[in-house]
């Protein structure tokens, strides 16, 4: 019994290796030891949703994620040899443009090289009076809409009017020229409209 | 000529060097030694002392204190060498990395003290990116690639 046993479970065991095959080509169903659908990979940026708004770069406890104001344009870059796969980003970014993926085949030769940065770039506004440029134009929208959406009703279509206008300028040329534009808050209190 | 580079390709050899890590990243790299991952059936032997060794793999961020010992360890393994850096801290200092000013206890990235030639993120990699990486280094000594 015992003996027999012993054979029955050594053929069984003899059978079926338990070492991976890896870089196989023949049988490719059995390349992976194992990848979860929750197994922690680089995230993955989407362009279209992504409005600039820097939360990632804040979040980011590694450094990996960080963003740059060049000119005309708002860089958001992703070292990727410093991420640690924590997701914080993923978790506060308020558009759901990150999302997790379980790519981890991430061999690098050239540190410095375009393999090793993920980018995205997004426009940004210049100020109408001045010239010089702020903040991305996405994140200027995203904001305004987000507003409106939780402003009082009654009052909904003047801020929109007054909101259109104080896009196109900077924070300080917008300070300077409220009240010239009818785009000061305090006239809200002189129209007598409750907000 | 061809007979040595092809030697070299069946046989590399590694020294592991773990200079002040988390031990994640050498968990994985012991698990692609032992029988599940199986680097062996390439060829791929750990070896204790640097001297005998082709492949240098290194994991961990490296303290200051550590640094001396890297490139001493660095200049023992003989030519020709290939340099490997598992994991995120030791190819780009990870979580321990600071702009200014610099941390003051960790030298960072590995580059910065001997040259690396591949390099494997992730915190800590899967075993599989590691024999990715570590079949690449054996191509790079063959200078088959």
């Amino acid at each position: 019994m015992g003996l027999l046993h012993f054979i029955k479970v050594l053929t069984e065991r003899a059978a079926q290796p338990i070492t991976v095959n890896y870089p196989s080509k023949l049988k490719p169903e059995k390349t992976y030891s194992q990848v979860p659908s929750t197994l922690r990979g680089v995230p993955e940026r989407d362009e279209e949703k992504c409005i600039g708004c820097g939360a990632c770069a804040s979040m980011c406890c590694g450094r990996a994620t960080s963003y740059e104001d060049v000119n005309g344009e708002r860089l958001i870059k992703l070292f990727i040899p410093r991420c640690t796969f924590c997701y914080h980003c993923v978790e506060i970014c308020p558009q759901g443009a990150l999302s997790p993926s379980t790519k981890f085949e991430l061999l690098l030769r050239d540190k410095g090289g375009e393999e090793a940065y993920s980018i995205v770039s997004h426009k940004r506004i210049a100020c109408k009076n001045c010239g010089t440029f702020f903040a991305p134009e996405k994140l200027v929208d995203e904001a305004i809409k987000r507003c409106l959406e939780n402003i009082d009703p009654s009052v909904r279509e003047h801020v929109r009017k007054d909101l259109e206008k104080a896009k196109k300028l900077c924070a300080n040329c917008r300070k300077a020229l409220s009240v010239n534009l009818d785009i000061h808050t305090k006239k809200y209190i002189w129209l007598e409209v409750k907000p | 000529m061809t007979i040595f580079k092809k030697a070299r390709a069946y046989s590399p050899w590694i020294y592991h060097l773990h200079c002040g890590g988390c031990n994640g990243c050498d968990i994985e790299f012991a698990a692609c030694l032992a029988p599940r991952f199986d680097v062996e059936r390439f060829g791929f032997l750990l070896v204790a002392s640097p001297r005998h060794a082709d492949i240098l793999v290194v994991t961990g961020p490296v303290p200051k204190q550590y640094a001396p010992m890297v490139k001493r360890v660095y200049e023992q393994v003989p030519k020709p060498k290939v340099v490997v850096a598992i994991g995120a801290c030791a190819c780009s200092g990870g979580v321990w990395y600071e702009e200014d000013p610099a941390n003051y206890a960790i030298v960072g990235s590995v580059d910065q003290l001997i040259p690396v030639d591949i390099y494997i993120p992730g915190c800590p990699p899967k075993p599989e990116a590691i024999i990715n990486g570590l079949i690449q280094a054996a191509l790079q000594l063959a200078e088959i690639k």
